[in-house]
């Protein structure tokens, strides 16, 4: 049965929505536009519906992606028009491509995520914020505490960090676009950067602006997974 | 300006579930503010999950919505950490759709479904911006209302309130609205309101009655000083009443997350402890043909996966068969699930069960409500033992492994023979379940017992409630005994219980001490691990009234702080049902041809409607 790979975008109030609820809220929009999915066999049958990378609630998200596996067959088009007509605002669909041949799935897959996030600062602590943040990539451990199952534990996330540029946007306003790791390989928190910084930030926002493979140098996206080989 | 919901937007993910606070669900309706007149925000005073799953609340909705000068929009209670994020940046709680305060609309309707969310309206005004009190709001600010079962005894609430639709809102709602429309481009006082309003049939207006006491706390006597007689409200054709099509969808988990569609309304069984058996008769069916196309239509517009057929007791719809089978042919095949939210304690219902039930992995709920077969005779419900014990045995054989019984303690006349019968008869169904599903350990029977409580404009009105420490005791006998490998117990908290009842049966005096309990910290009373009864004994004690006065049992002749209100039950109905179960006699439901003569056709002028009755 044919397999599509759905890009798409969760944004303004729909930041809020857990992985969960996004799930069961993309489940009924497809159901909605008359999409029939495929469903596991067994006692309590599932639709053959998998996302990528959860996002954390509050982030936003420009670059996220589902796949599903349908009973027929539909022009990729028709797909995309007939579920942003039934989606809720926050939810839009971008990009729709045929699975081609097997592919890993996007959580095997997808090893990078780049997020922008603005901070509000003091106008005051904003030279020595950005300074701060700056120092970042020049060292070679970041230690942070994370909850774990058995009790908290501090993890060194500096491997996972790829690249981070600052900008200065106003007097009280600072800008990071990051870029860090995800999935098996180690999981980057944008606010994993804030927990060092000595002076009060508070965070505006962050929305995960891309996701993608890399390996050697070599960027894959999810929608070009669809129809060559690699994954 | 900074808006309400700019203020707090960014700190959302502080809270938990901030999906609760967002609004822009599928099929929720956002008008445009300034294209109407007359702005309605509805209000649930429990949290979301709970609020969005109330039926009453989506029609109304719809209705209001339908409208095209008048807009609803939506507000649940907040969460301890969202009024607190409200508090810190001094924004006020607002609706989902257009991020509205409260303070913003005309009128604020809320729905009074449990006794124990009363302090919640309280907050929710609070933070909306509204006065508390009727008498504190000025003509332009919101009218507060309310509807729902507890509207029938809406006294301890009658200094919040505005005025009370008693009754099925649905036929009236809308010329209330544009009555209270008129009203706000005519510019007269409240007064002149109120008087206009009265006319309708099933509204109530609490500030024009006088309600005067006896030394000893009883009723003197209540007066209406306009001459005004409210009635409930009824919708005579309910097969053709309005109904959602625009089904929200909701992003969270919620309590009832699936499509309702009510097959029918009432009930007259006649159970003589059930308010909604009384409340909302007669038993008026829809057809099978028009519940299939709109169920068709809603599972389709909504993409669902579970529809339920709801009702006070599906499994006696008429062609409930037919229908059932009809939907599981229909819907099974799309992935969508069917079922009935209440089943029937015979090998009928089990047969249905097992039809739309395709895994047998959750459990199955029986109401036996009482241990022997004199309570059930008591209380008017028609169960034998028999009954339950083929019941279960026909649940056991269709794969159920997990089982559970309801019961209640503290029903009229009520001796340890009656407690002994609910350990008994929980014993019987583990014997029954041990003999079909020998080798599993997966096997469970729950009981479930609360303590009943009497309610307003029910047989059992005048009768008394048992104290929290006569609960515990009965309480403590059941759990020396329903005990070991595969039996479960569960009990109500007897101080929620108790608290209840005095709300239930409770007058206007009891506003001041809800205002107060409240002032003192209470909200959230019916949550469990958010009750905190002490504070609300200690606003007892500062008022000097004695809260078990509500509880006690009273006279025929004493004034019932309800009394004003017509139910359309007829008082002698009522008596003749109360005097019946001291004798243990059974009534039989009317719709199986012989009437009881309860008064609600004659006095509400409506009546019986089974589909596919050649007069219906």
């Amino acid at each position: 049965m044919p397999s599509y790979r759905v890009g798409f975008v969760k944004e303004r109030d729909l930041r809020y929505l857990s992985h969960l609820e996004l799930f069961r809220t993309i489940e009924r929009g497809i159901r909605r536009a008359g999409l029939e999915m495929v469903f596991s066999e067994g006692f309590h049958p599932h639709p053959k519906l998998s996302f990528g990378p959860a996002l954390s609630v509050g982030i936003a998200s420009r670059d996220e992606y589902f796949d599903m596996e349908l009973v027929q067959e539909y022009p990729e088009e028709k797909i995309l028009a007939d579920l942003n007509r039934v989606l809720p605002e926050g939810l839009q669909v971008l990009a729709v491509k045929k699975i081609l041949q097997r592919v890993k799935t996007l959580n095997a897959v997808i090893n990078r995520a780049s997020y922008t996030v603005m901070l509000k600062v003091d106008p005051g602590d904003r030279r020595e914020i950005f300074d701060q943040l700056n120092q970042l990539s020049s060292l070679t451990l970041i230690e942070v505490v994370r909850n774990s199952k058995v009790g908290q534990k501090i993890v060194n996330i500096r491997p996972w960090l790829h690249n981070l540029t600052i900008g200065i946007k106003d007097d009280d306003l600072l800008e990071l676009e990051l870029v860090g790791e995800i999935g098996s390989g180690g999981n980057l928190r944008p606010d994993d950067l804030l927990s060092g910084i000595s002076r009060p930030v508070e965070v505006l926002s962050v929305t995960r602006t891309g996701l993608w493979h890399e390996e050697d140098g070599l960027v894959t996206r999810p929608l070009d997974f669809c129809n060559k080989a690699g994954g | 300006m900074t808006t309400d919901w700019e203020k707090i937007q960014s700190s959302l993910n502080r809270v938990a579930k901030p999906g609760r606070y967002i609004g822009g669900e599928y099929n929720s309706s956002v008008k445009d503010w300034e294209e109407v007149d007359l702005k309605v925000a509805l209000a649930f005073p429990d949290i979301y999950e709970i609020g969005i799953s109330h039926l009453g609340l989506r029609i109304l909705y719809e209705l209001i919505n339908d409208e095209p000068e008048m807009l609803a929009e939506r507000v649940y209670a907040p969460w301890i950490d969202f009024q607190g994020l409200l508090r810190e940046k001094s924004a006020r709680l607002y609706s989902l759709e257009n991020k509205r305060a409260l303070s913003e609309f005309d009128l604020i309707g809320f729905s009074l479904q449990y006794e124990l969310s009363y302090t919640n309206i309280l907050t929710m005004l609070e933070l909306g911006g509204v006065p508390l009190f009727r008498e504190e709001r000025r003509r332009d600010e919101p009218l507060v209302i309310a509807g729902g079962p507890c509207a029938f005894n809406p006294e301890p609430m009658a200094d919040f309130f505005d005025f009370f639709v008693i009754g099925e809102a649905e036929e009236i709602l809308i010329p209330v609205l544009k009555a209270v429309r008129e009203w706000k481009r005519s510019g007269g006082d409240k007064e002149t309101l109120y008087a206009e309003l009265e006319k309708i049939e099933g509204v109530y207006v609490p500030s024009h009655f006088k309600v005067t006491y006896e030394d000893d706390g009883k009723i003197e006597r209540i007066q209406s000083t306009t001459g005004a007689e409210p009635v409930r409200a009824v919708v005579r054709r309910f097969d053709q009443a309005f109904f959602p099509k625009r089904w929200i969808v909701p992003f969270l988990d919620i309590v009832h997350d699936r499509v309702t569609y009510e097959i029918q309304r009432g009930c007259t069984k006649g159970c003589r402890f059930c308010q909604a058996g009384m409340l909302y008769r007669p038993v008026r069916e829809k057809d099978p043909g028009p519940i299939f196309d709109a169920l068709r239509q809603l599972v389709a517009d909504t993409g669902y996966e579970e529809l339920s057929l709801t009702s006070l007791s599906s499994a006696d719809y008429s062609q409930i068969e037919k229908l059932i089978t009809d939907a599981c042919g229909c819907f099974t095949p799309q992935a969508v699930n069917v079922s009935l939210p209440s089943l029937r304690v015979d090998s009928f219902s089990v047969d249905l069960a097992h039809k739309f039930q395709s895994s047998r992995k959750g459990s199955i709920t029986f109401a036996p409500e009482a241990g022997t077969e004199r309570m059930r005779r008591v209380i008017n419900k028609g169960v034998s033992r028999e009954d339950l014990l083929v019941a279960a045995e026909a649940a056991f054989r269709a794969g159920w492994q997990k089982l559970k019984l309801y019961f209640m303690i503290g029903l009229p006349s009520e001796n340890e023979e009656d407690l002994a019968g609910i350990v008994e008869l929980t014993n019987a169904v583990l014997q029954v379940g041990k003999k079909i599903h020998s080798r599993t350990n997966a096997l469970r029977i729950t009981a479930s017992v609360s303590t009943f409580v009497p309610k307003a404009h029910t047989p059992f009105q005048w009768r008394g409630q048992i104290s929290v420490e006569q609960t515990v005791t009965k309480q403590r006998y059941l759990q020396e005994r329903i005990r070991g490998r595969f039996l479960e117990l569960d009990w109500h908290n007897p101080e929620t219980s108790f608290l209840e009842g005095v709300m239930a049966r409770g007058d206007r005096r009891l506003s001041k001490i809800i205002h107060q309990a409240w002032q003192r910290g209470a909200q959230f009373d019916g949550w469990n691990d958010q009750f905190q009864p002490e504070i609300w004994w200690e606003a007892f004690r500062a008022s000097g009234i004695d809260p078990n006065i509500y509880t006690r049992e009273r006279s025929y002749d004493e004034i019932l702080p309800w009394s004003h209100l017509n139910a359309g039950l007829s008082a002698e109905f009522l008596k003749a049902e109360n005097e019946r179960a001291d004798r243990a006699l059974p009534t039989v439901d009317c719709r199986e041809g012989s009437c009881a003569a309860c008064g609600v056709c004659p006095q509400l002028k409506v009546a019986t409607r089974i589909a596919g009755d050649p007069d219906a």
